[in-house]
């Protein structure tokens, strides 16, 4: 996977702009740039490979679709997130899957058995490799705490851009990094 | 609602917050430990120097502080990655989607053509020949600038010559002779 995002290359402004009339190499920079950072965060919702490379892809079309009108007054990365978070929670709508989940609104904090339902992880987390562990552990963190830990600690964004992406106030997105950090290294090591 | 385990919980998560100079430590880790891993894409926030000198220094005498930075970076390298085929996909699929079918060929050529356009005005500009100043235009300039004030033939104080009445050229001519 190419280096995203760094100061030498292209700003994603530039590159939205170029796509815009028509480059197709900025308009790949763009996926190759952020195709991580959205798979992730629906994987986060999903919990499914699957769905989370199909709804990453339609984020993506549905972005070019909308591209034009795309006026800067965010990131791009905000609005791109944006919309994935609108494709991944209207494939779970539509699929019925997501259950009501009990929210402590002063910490964004959201506590209680696993999500979907299944038993605790522990005997598996045991027998799997490194990777499916951590993949389990995640699943089993509530969804907001899941959320910025992927967001802050896979793809570096600041508090505030994590808040704004998962509809929290910046300090709640950083408490719910450090009590997902918390319960990972507390299931993990 | 909780019950008396999930309060118990949500206590303990609190206690597991960092505090002090340990909670700033840890709110940069992931930026920390990204720019000192060889693993690429991260599309984070860079880490000023003073700061990665700051968590650097913290570490040494931090036991916690090291073990959540190891723990993290080895979280970092095992992070989920799209599948390989996914950025050919979705490139594949915007090609074929309706409405992004769109030609690069008439926005390179209507580009193309403007600055060609823009070239040959600027070119026509600077190659135009500078037109000889008209030797009355010295003798005007003398003359009382409030005479020609409110006339309809002066423009910005420049005399149209052609909209100027016979008579009044004769005048011109007749001053300028010695």
């Amino acid at each position: 996977m190419s280096d995203p995002g760094r100061s030498r290359d292209p700003a994603d402004a530039e590159l939205v702009e170029l796509a815009v009339q028509g480059d197709a190499r900025a308009l790949e920079q763009l996926v190759i740039r952020h195709q991580g950072v959205v798979y992730r965060f629906v994987l986060g919702f999903l919990k499914d490979e699957d769905l989370a490379a199909d709804v990453t892809q339609d984020t993506f079309l549905k972005v070019l679709d909308r591209l034009e009108g795309f006026r800067g007054e965010s990131a791009f990365r905000t609005w791109l997130l944006a919309i994935a978070r609108n494709e991944a929670l209207g494939l779970i709508r539509s699929r019925g899957r997501r259950r009501e989940e009990s929210i402590d609104e002063a910490g964004g904090f959201e506590d209680g058995p696993f999500e979907d339902g299944r038993e605790a992880p522990d005997a598996r987390v045991l027998e799997a490799d490194d990777v499916a562990r951590i993949r389990v552990a995640l699943d089993r963190l509530p969804e907001k705490q899941r959320l910025s830990v992927s967001l802050r600690l896979f793809d570096g964004l600041s508090f505030r851009e994590v808040g704004e992406v998962i509809g929290s106030l910046e300090g709640a997105a950083r408490v719910n990094y450090h009590y997902g950090i918390g319960r990972l290294r507390e299931w993990l090591q | 609602m909780r019950s008396e385990d999930d309060n118990d919980s949500v206590f303990e998560d609190r206690l597991r917050e960092p505090a002090g100079e340990c909670a700033r430590i840890r709110d940069l880790l992931p930026l920390y430990v990204a720019q000192g891993s060889a693993s690429p894409g991260f599309a984070g926030e860079e880490l000023a120097e003073e700061d990665r000198a700051g968590v650097a220094e913290h570490l040494v005498r931090c036991a916690d502080c090291r073990e959540e930075a190891r723990f993290i970076a080895e979280l970092r390298a095992r992070r989920p990655e799209p599948p390989a085929s996914l950025l050919s996909s979705i490139l594949e699929a915007a090609r074929k989607a309706p409405g992004r079918q769109k030609s690069t060929l008439l926005p390179r050529l209507l580009r193309a053509a403007a600055v060609a356009a823009l070239a040959l005005g600027i070119g026509t500009f600077w190659q135009r020949e500078p037109e000889p100043e008209p030797m009355w235009t010295v003798a005007l300039e003398a003359q009382p600038a409030v005479d020609w004030y409110g006339q309809d033939w002066l423009v910005a104080g420049e005399p149209i010559v052609e909209a100027l009445p016979d008579d009044m050229l004769r005048m011109l001519v007749e001053e300028m002779e010695p």
